[in-house]
């Protein structure tokens, strides 16, 4: 005769309704993910795909039982902008393994039916008590926002161009003025006159900058690489501010070392230093210091320059390089700026090959650096 | 310290195996940027927590479970952790 054990029975109980709690917390995380608006992701250890909602199902085009256990980097693709697939170590879900955070990031996913899909997804790693067990991600759709993108690119580009020409003919006509071909202006007259003009060319800048974006951002930026002799040209730029750091009584120290010649764009080289130097001075006080720096490193030419400016705040310090993004604290200080030329700064060094990044302290400074290959010195100047 | 090396290059010795000439290049990358050191100062204790990091990239490169699983459980027994690592 066997006797029941009330103890056993008991944690039989326990048990079983620790499993079934445990079984709804499961239903509620996978009604949760399922339920979720953007398309999201689960994989596990060996990276493959063990939940996938609906959203994630209709943007890529696949069903639920295509992608249900299978290898994540190999059914979901991850592309560029030209439909090839990225290597997997420039894949987010890469970076954020190695980094062991989250990593948000642009890109672009094959749907079931070749065609590429712009998203925004962030990827993260998820642990299991301590230890990094798979990741999840979750995407949207942006091609809405890009064509948005592209259609404010394109106001801009049509909007400058038709500017410039009646501008032109109003410079013309106000520099007649000026000069006197309208008959003598007095005094007074020949003041308005001055402001028009100033304000004139304020705007022409302003428009110029923007059709380069509007250039860079087409891919219609010739790169006419030549022999370039850098320091030659930052002299020049120099040359050109001078009125300007006089005006601020602003001290320029440069240390510029003799370098042979760079195979690079002229043009855009001098754009990069006219914007980088103009930025200094714009944002440094009255009797600061700008420290320039031009030389050799390992890849290329190292560039730097460092202002005694009022810097940039540390909350915005990752937008520096945003079209139109001005710093919260010069707002006030310089109502002029438009908050293009670091950007262009950055699309024309990435254009070049090289690279910009930048250090800053609000009120002591900030230093900006760009490398820029030295080029194939041996080749004929003027070949691409 | 030679011992902390001679561990670095039994890993390596390992990873070999599957990756062939990147696997230095991985297993460096994932010291430096897990444990924030140099790889050459690998120790069994930071072997055991880059495990798990381990298997995650891997599981990228190839979906070949065995293979990762076998990966896995050589760097395991390299760092004296007991028993096979969980798997999905």
């Amino acid at each position: 005769m066997t006797s029941r054990n009330p103890g056993t029975i008991s944690a039989r109980k326990s048990s079983s309704a620790e499993a079934a709690m445990l079984e709804a917390e499961r239903a509620r995380a996978d009604a949760l993910f399922l339920s979720i608006g953007d398309g999201a992701i689960s994989t596990d250890s060996h990276g493959m795909i063990t939940r996938i909602n609906r959203a994630a199902l209709d943007m890529l085009g696949f069903s639920r039982e295509e992608l249900l256990g299978t290898w994540f980097p190999k059914s979901i693709v991850a592309v560029d902008e030209h439909n090839r697939p990225l290597d997997i170590a420039d894949r987010p879900i890469s970076q954020a393994f190695l980094s062991g955070r989250p990593v948000s990031a642009k890109s672009f996913y094959r749907r079931k039916d070749g065609m590429s899909l712009p998203i925004a997804l962030t990827v993260s790693p998820y642990m299991l008590e301590g230890r990094p067990v798979g990741a999840v991600q979750v995407f949207r759709d942006i091609t809405a926002e890009l064509e948005i993108d592209r259609a404010k690119d394109e106001f801009i580009s049509l909007a400058s161009h038709q500017l410039r020409t009646p501008l032109t003919i109003i410079r013309t006509y106000s520099e007649m003025l000026a000069n006197g071909f309208g008959g003598e202006l007095n005094e007074r007259q020949a003041a308005y006159v001055d402001a028009v003009n100033v304000s004139i060319v304020r705007m022409a800048t302003l428009i110029n900058s923007l059709l380069s974006v509007a250039r860079i951002e087409s891919g219609q930026v010739r790169i006419d690489r030549k022999k370039t002799d850098l320091v030659a040209i930052l002299q020049s730029v120099i040359d050109e501010m001078a009125p300007r750091l006089q005006e601020k009584s602003i001290r320029l120290k440069s240390s510029l070392d003799p370098l042979p010649p760079v195979v690079t764009d002229q043009v855009l080289a001098k754009e990069i230093f006219v914007n980088l130097l103009s930025n200094a001075i714009k944002y440094t006080p009255e009797n600061g210091t700008i420290k320039l720096q031009l030389g050799r490193q390992d890849k290329g030419i190292l560039f730097s320059i460092e202002d005694s400016g009022y810097g940039i705040p540390k909350t915005e310090q990752n937008k520096v390089f945003s079209k139109f993004y001005r710093g919260s604290n010069i707002l006030k200080k310089d109502t002029d700026g438009t908050g293009i030329g670091l950007y262009l700064v950055k699309r024309i060094i990435q254009n070049l090959d090289g690279d910009i990044w930048f250090k800053s302290r609000e009120h002591h400074g900030t230093t900006f650096y760009c490398t820029l290959p030295a080029g194939r010195t041996s080749r004929p100047a003027g070949v691409d | 310290m030679t011992k902390s090396s001679r561990l670095y290059d039994e890993v390596i010795a390992v990873t070999d195996d599957y990756l062939g000439p990147a696997a230095e290049r991985f297993v460096a990358r994932q010291i430096t940027t897990h444990l924030h050191k140099s790889p050459e100062k690998l120790t069994r204790t930071d072997l055991r927590k880059l495990i798990d990091w381990i298997k995650l990239a891997i599981s990228l490169l190839t979906d070949d479970v065995e293979a990762v699983d076998k990966y896995i459980d050589s760097l395991t027994r390299l760092a004296g952790r007991k028993g096979s690592h969980p798997t999905r």
